[in-house]
């Protein structure tokens, strides 16, 4: 059976707005990034994958089986929305414990699950805490921990670490790495650094199309030798702003240190830098909208 | 005041036009129901009692619905503007509202050649709707739930008709029909009662 | 996964407050209607009175219903109850022509003079007899009687009524149920101890208190499933928990379907306990009065009495609310609920069941009235549980639908209420 995610010419509508343009992506088994800015199509994508959407035009396929048949891929698919809870009035082990149910898993099945599953996202001291007491952070595990009840071979999480604090987060990145050493985890965010860390392959998406497919490493590539930083005073940075793309600035008394792109040197002053993720996603962006001038 | 009149207005256009299209349909569909022509005092109180004050129940309680959702709630309870003074303005409101419907409505009665003490059965009929509607309010406020403040009136008004005065005593709603009326003050103070402690429980639990 | 799922929405439901609230507000209902009822005994002879009884016998029917209308149509003012409301009707000029066309035909009366006559008549009579007092007041009334019109039969008889019902409106005294039942006589020892060997032996004693039971029961219960309904529909939503659910294998089937078995149970079930109060009464009379009773009449009238009316509020419950995501619910059924009960307030005695969502018998005699009804009854309630079905087989349908993104009815009609009602 095939193990990967095949989408071809995908548009998808709502009413007079187009939410994806012609997308086709080919996602195999580890850790896909989908990066983009709010509202770029992440979650439409995501929810078209997961059966939550029906598709407007173009075909979906989820290890060979597509999404018109949807009972066919709930089976194989995990999915964590950005926003959700669970009834506050159930314990952690009964949440869970209804919807191993409602994924079909038996009696012992899901007592051996929920056990081993909460001991991975640490939350065994808590199995009989109330959903309605647990912390953002706690919640956020409890739903990784849902997702993955049914052992599917693929897992959709969208913005997994929004509102969660720099430990969680690291913590959270490590744990979704972890499951997809066997199947393939599809994670949106408009966190740069949750992708650097993680993820092989990605995918960028602006206004509902993939301005770029590829690997990390072929994404920084894309800046190398174009990475710029400079100590300048506070009135030169507007001028910098104008003519180049400014991806990060440090404040250091009345001057600012400040990173940017440009295809060769601008001044005598400005350092070459190694590229990062950072730059190339800036740097994307801007050559989708065009450099300021 | 123009801020005032500002909540008011997002009200009118936003929270409630479905609600008050229920008790639009309410009133008119009455004709075709029961007897609207040339009633006496009793059957008049019974029209307005029994029917028309139920309409009360349709516009109070969805005065907390807008914030039904917690994220909102906390948004909302942020803003400068207490939010006991927004509920408050809502439901002074929807009182007028029903209050200009009654009257539309007793209007109608009397063009009908009913006769009552029309000024009289007004007030009453409100003081009832303000009971139930307060009914409503409250244990919406209490649980947090819009079912719960439906259900809450609806069984009053039911036991009301079922077991009558007997266990109501002073709060019996169907009073006028019998040609008492002091049970309205006792509906009215306890209704005020009720909406007021209702709003309160409401700011109190954020 | 269905039984599993079953039993979690079952544990579900008794963990929530609306539940409880329902149960307490059934007992409620039950003692304060039903608790000290006690059960009939045996009539002596020589009592006062024993109450008073329809009459079948055509020719006091068309007498009393003949002389009503008389005296209705010479005071140029009908009193019908279309939904159990009073409603005065006044007639226009070619419906009164009409009216006076059957009066004559039915009872040889020609025009409002000759009604006049027989009404002052009459009046007069009740003062002498000394029914009506000086001023006018009644004190016992015997209601005016009109021979029908030579040679007219029982059959004709009713087509003109049916006649008049229809230019009035409606639930008016000449429509069929009421007029078959306008003929009151008073009953002697013999027909009262013959209502009592009825409920004895071919109730069983048990068999017209299940009913009673039923009448009173019927009415909450009327009402009552749309509030669990409702809320069940909608904690997925307020939970956060849809998307986390929707994406289960589990089929949209097997979730509405357990969902809704867990709900009917579970309020069939506080109905089924409570009755047992009412079936121990019987059990400790019959034992005294050494008759034997039947031991399942309180389940079998719970499940086919109750059960239905149970199901279809339940269901209909369910189905908006899947289809609306709101509380809308309520209030249809509170409308439905409404128009039911005080339509149903002319057909109390039992017999009468037509197509009631809460089919009446408030009173544990007039087995033969049950009987009689009976077919109708069954009819009804076979009617009920079979909407019920239909309305929860399209909760199904829009459920699975609004699971693959589709008939996402809310967001359209609240599209814009959402971020604008912040004030």
């Amino acid at each position: 059976m095939s193990t990967t995610i095949k989408i071809k010419h995908l548009n998808q509508y709502y009413g007079r707005k187009q939410a994806l343009k012609d997308v086709s992506l080919t996602i195999r088994t580890g850790m896909f990034g989908l990066l983009g800015r709010n509202g770029a199509g992440k979650t439409t994508l995501m929810k078209v994958i997961a059966t939550l959407l029906p598709k407007s035009e173009g075909t979906v396929s989820v290890c060979g089986r597509s999404t018109q048949s949807a009972g066919e891929v709930r089976k194989i698919v995990g999915y964590l929305p950005q926003e959700f809870s669970m009834y506050p009035n159930m314990t952690v082990y009964e949440a869970m414990d209804y919807l191993g149910v409602l994924s079909g898993l038996g009696k012992a099945e899901r007592r051996e699950r929920i056990k081993e599953l909460l001991e991975r996202v640490n939350l065994t001291d808590d199995r009989r805490k109330k959903v309605k007491a647990l912390s953002g952070g706690m919640k956020r595990r409890l739903g990784i921990a849902q997702a993955i009840l049914h052992d599917p071979k693929v897992l959709i999480v969208d913005e997994p670490t929004a509102g969660l604090d720099p430990e969680e987060r690291v913590r959270f990145r490590n744990l979704l790495c972890e499951i997809a050493e066997d199947r393939i985890v599809i994670l949106s965010t408009h966190i740069v650094g949750d992708i650097e860390a993680t993820c092989e392959d990605i995918a960028v998406l602006d206004e509902g199309s993939v301005i770029y497919q590829g690997t990390v490493p072929d994404l920084v590539s894309m800046t190398e030798g174009k990475v710029y930083s400079a100590q300048i005073s506070k009135r030169e940075l507007e001028l910098l702003k104008k003519d180049y793309i400014v991806t990060s600035m440090l404040t250091l008394g009345n001057n600012v240190m400040a990173r940017f792109l440009a295809e060769e040197k601008p001044f005598s002053s400005a350092k070459l830098c190694e590229a990062g993720v950072e730059d190339a996603y800036m740097y994307l962006m801007h050559m989708e909208r065009g450099i300021p001038e | 005041m123009e801020r005032y009149w500002q909540i008011e207005k997002v009200n009118l256009k936003h929270n409630i036009p479905l609600h008050a299209a229920v008790c639009l349909l309410v009133l008119l569909v009455s004709p075709l129901l029961l007897g609207v022509e040339n009633l006496g005092e009793q059957d008049s109180a019974k029209v307005l009692e029994i029917y028309v004050a139920l309409i009360g129940i349709v516009l109070i309680p969805p005065v907390f619905l807008p914030e039904q959702d917690h994220d909102i709630r906390d948004l909302v309870f942020t803003k400068y503007i207490d939010s006991r003074i927004v509920y408050l303005i809502r439901l002074v409101g929807n009182l007028l509202l029903l209050a200009l419907m009654l009257g539309i409505y007793i209007g109608m009665l009397r063009h009908n050649e009913c006769e009552f003490p029309a000024g009289k059965y007004f007030c009453g009929t409100l003081a009832e709707m303000l009971f139930l509607g307060g009914l409503g309010l409250f244990f919406y406020g209490l649980s947090d739930n819009l079912v719960i403040g439906y259900m809450v009136p609806i069984v009053y008004y039911i036991t009301a008709f079922g077991s009558g005065s007997k266990y109501l005593q002073m709060f019996y709603p169907f009073s006028m029909a019998r040609g008492s009326y002091h049970e309205k003050v006792w509906l009215l103070a306890a209704g005020a009662l009720l909406v007021s402690a209702g709003i309160w429980i409401r700011c109190k639990k954020r | 996964m269905f039984g599993r799922l079953f039993v979690k929405e079952c544990k579900q439901t008794v963990k929530s407050l609306v539940y409880w609230v329902i149960v307490l507000i059934l007992i409620f209902d039950f003692t304060s209607q039903l608790g000290d009822t006690e059960i009939a005994r045996k009539p002596e002879p020589g009592q006062e009175e024993y109450g008073y009884k329809s009459s079948h016998d055509p020719e006091l029917i068309m007498k009393s219903v003949l002389g009503e209308l008389t005296e209705e149509y010479y005071r140029e003012s009908y009193t019908t109850y279309p939904i159990g409301f009073y409603k005065n009707v006044t007639l226009n000029e070619e419906d009164d022509r009409r009216i006076a066309g059957i009066l004559k035909e039915a009872a040889g009366i020609d025009g409002r003079e000759a009604a006049g006559q027989m009404v002052e008549d009459w009046y007069a009579l009740q003062q002498e007899t000394g029914t009506l007092g000086a001023a006018g007041e009644e004190i016992h009334r015997e209601p005016l009687k009109v021979d029908p019109a030579e040679g007219l039969t029982y059959e004709r008889f009713g087509e003109l009524m049916d006649e008049a019902d229809e230019i009035l409106g409606g639930g008016s005294d000449y429509c069929k149920e009421y007029r078959e039942n306008s003929a009151k006589v008073a009953m002697t020892y013999e027909d009262a101890l013959e209502e009592y060997k009825t409920l004895t032996e071919k109730d069983r004693l048990t068999g017209g208190y299940a009913r009673l039971f039923s009448d009173y029961m019927v009415i909450f219960l009327g009402i009552l499933p749309v509030f669990l309904s409702v809320t069940r529909g909608l904690r997925d939503r307020r939970a956060m928990m849809q998307e986390l659910i929707y994406t289960r294998r589990c089929s949209s089937f097997t979730i509405v379907v357990s969902r809704y078995l867990a709900m009917t149970v579970m309020l069939v079930l506080p109905v089924l306990i409570i009755s047992l109060v009412p079936y121990l009464n019987c059990v400790e009379y019959a034992q005294r009065a050494q008759i034997s009773i039947d031991n399942l009449a309180f389940v079998k009238y719970t499940f086919g009495w109750l059960f239905p009316t149970i199901m279809v509020v339940t269901a209909a419950g369910m189905f908006l609310t899947e289809l609306t995501d709101t509380a809308v619910a309520v209030l249809v059924q509170g409308a439905w609920w409404f128009v039911t009960v005080f339509g149903g307030i002319g057909r109390l005695g039992g017999g009468m069941y037509g197509w009631s969502l809460a089919p009446r018998h408030n009173t544990e005699l007039n087995w033969q009235g049950f009987h009689d009804g009976f077919a109708q009854l069954a009819a009804n309630r076979l009617f009920y549980t079979a909407a019920a079905l239909i309305l929860t087989g399209l909760s199904v349908l829009v459920y699975s639908q609004k699971r693959k993104g589709r008939l996402k009815i809310r967001g359209k009609i609240l599209a814009n209420r959402k971020s604008k009602s912040e004030a």
